[in-house]
Order: C-alpha cells, then structure tokens, then sequence
C-alpha cells in the first residue's frame, strides 16, 4: 500500500472510531437496567472481538507456515503482528470489563468462567509473544511458534462457549447465544454493529503497520548479522596476516 | 446508577490512553528502525 493511501486509511480510521464515541457516548439512549454504564459494553465487545479475530489470523497463519507448500517468511510475520494487536485488545477488554463490572456486579473481579477462561486467554498469547523473542533460527522459531500458536486457539471457543457451558455470573450472549435471540435494537444494535465496524478497521491499520514494523526489524537483523560476519572476517584476516 | 459517568470515563480513559500509547510505539519504532536502515519511505 503506497503512503498516501496509508495515511487515507488512518484518517478514515480515525474518523470511523470518532463516530463510534459520538454514538455510544452521546447519541444511544441508557440501558433501561444499566443506564450509562451500558455504554461501555460498545467498547467492550468489540475489543473482545478483535482479540477473537487477531488470533484466527494468528492461528490461520500459522497454518499455512506449517504447511511446507504454502511456507512463507510473510505468514510467520503476520501471525506474531496479529497476535500482539490481539493481545493488546484482550487486556483492554479485561480491564474495561473489569471497570464495568463494578457497578453492575459489585465487584471489578470473579472467577467467573467467561472472565477466567478470558485471562487464561491474555496469559496464554503473552506466552506465545515471548516464545517469538527466544533466539533460535527463523525456521525453528517459527515451528515452535506456529504449534504454540494453535495450542493457544483452542481457548478462543472456550471463552465464546463458557457462558453456555457454565452457568455464572457473567451474562449470555446477546447477539450470539443458543436461542438465537438478539436481546438488543435500534440505536444500540447500531452503535454496536457500527462499533465492531470501526475496530474492525482499526485492526486492519494496526496489523498493516506491526506487519511492516516486523519487516524492518527483519532487515535490521539481517544487516547486524552482515556486519558481525564482515567484523569477524575482517579480524581472521588481521590475525592471519 | 451512581457515578455512572465516572465508571464509563474510566473505561474511555484507559482504553483510549492504551490505544494511543501502542499506535504512537509503532510509529516511533518504525520511524526509528527506517533511519537506521537509510530507508525514506515515510
């Protein structure tokens, strides 16, 4: 993508997610239940979102890096850029979550299924971040990584299905449950679906660029080894003379 | 609900302040990285 659409596409990001505040900060009614504290489930369950759909990309992927035929360094890259977006997403879930939490529940903290499973979560694609900085070679750390990768997944359904499978405190779905029964209209259904929309972007933009960060860091390691080889053939020969 | 407002400007706050503090990294980082490679794309 040239620089010039980049920065369009960051410009329209940006004015997606200013709407997104002007409808769920001022333009949406207040719950009938939970009045103004409703408004930062349009943070929350986008982000939550986003976090899901960071690491299908991240175990997608790493699929296709395990895959000899399809092998490409670009897979492994994208896999860790996604993750890190999706990690960074599920803290900000946890903790809007948390803050939300305290006024509807009493308390900014249980060990609910959905909020455990969701921190089990964060923990897990932490790991796999720091799996990605242990030093080894690209074709080991990517294995190694790939496999942590769709070992981590496994948790994403059980985070979307723990409300279903476990009866606690954290409430089902309201746009995905077993009854297929959407439990929220009008405005609200639009600040949400228009919320999702607008971080969607944002996910995109974010990748795009820890993408191209991670090709750089690339090139940048590349040329740190050009230099160590170049230094130590430059000794040996001082040493041999 | 008492100090609803409160509790929702926190949220906003930290969300957008982490938001912020990551997109705002990846620029330094790739801006720094692009220097140090003598690559002018941006």
């Amino acid at each position: 993508m040239s620089v010039l659409r980049r920065y369009w596409f960051g410009a329209s990001v940006v004015v997606a997610l200013g709407i997104t505040a002007l409808f769920a900060l001022w333009l949406s009614p207040p719950d009938a239940e939970q009045g103004d504290v409703v408004r930062l489930l349009y943070l929350h369950v986008p982000t939550i979102w986003i976090a899901f759909l960071g690491f299908f990309v991240t175990a997608v992927a790493s699929v296709l890096w395990l895959v000899p035929r399809t092998r490409r360094t670009e897979w492994d890259l994208l896999a860790g850029a996604s993750a890190e977006v999706g990690v960074v997403f599920t803290g900000i879930t946890l903790v809007v979550g948390s803050i939300w939490g305290r006024p509807t529940w009493g308390t900014y903290w249980v060990w609910d299924a959905r909020l455990t499973s969701t921190a089990i979560l964060f923990f897990l694609y932490l790991g796999y971040l720091a799996l990605r900085r242990t030093g080894s070679t690209a074709e080991e750390r990517g294995k190694r990584c790939a496999i942590a990768a769709l070992i981590a997944f496994a948790d994403v359904p059980i985070v979307h299905l723990s409300v279903t499978w476990w009866q606690t405190l954290h409430q089902s779905g309201t746009v995905f449950n077993p009854n297929n029964n959407v439990q929220i209209h009008g405005s609200m259904a639009f600040t949400l679906v228009w919320a999702v929309a607008a971080f969607t972007l944002f996910y995109v933009y974010l990748v795009m660029r820890r993408l191209q960060l991670a090709e750089l860091e690339e090139g940048l390691e590349e040329r740190e080894l050009e230099l160590a080889i170049a230094e130590r053939q430059r000794v040996e020969q001082m040493v041999g003379v | 609900m008492p100090h609803a407002w409160s509790y929702v400007g926190a949220g906003y706050g930290i969300a957008s302040a982490a938001l912020a503090t990551y997109t705002t990294w990846l620029f330094l980082r790739t801006r720094r990285l692009r220097r140090a490679l003598g690559d002018a794309d941006d």
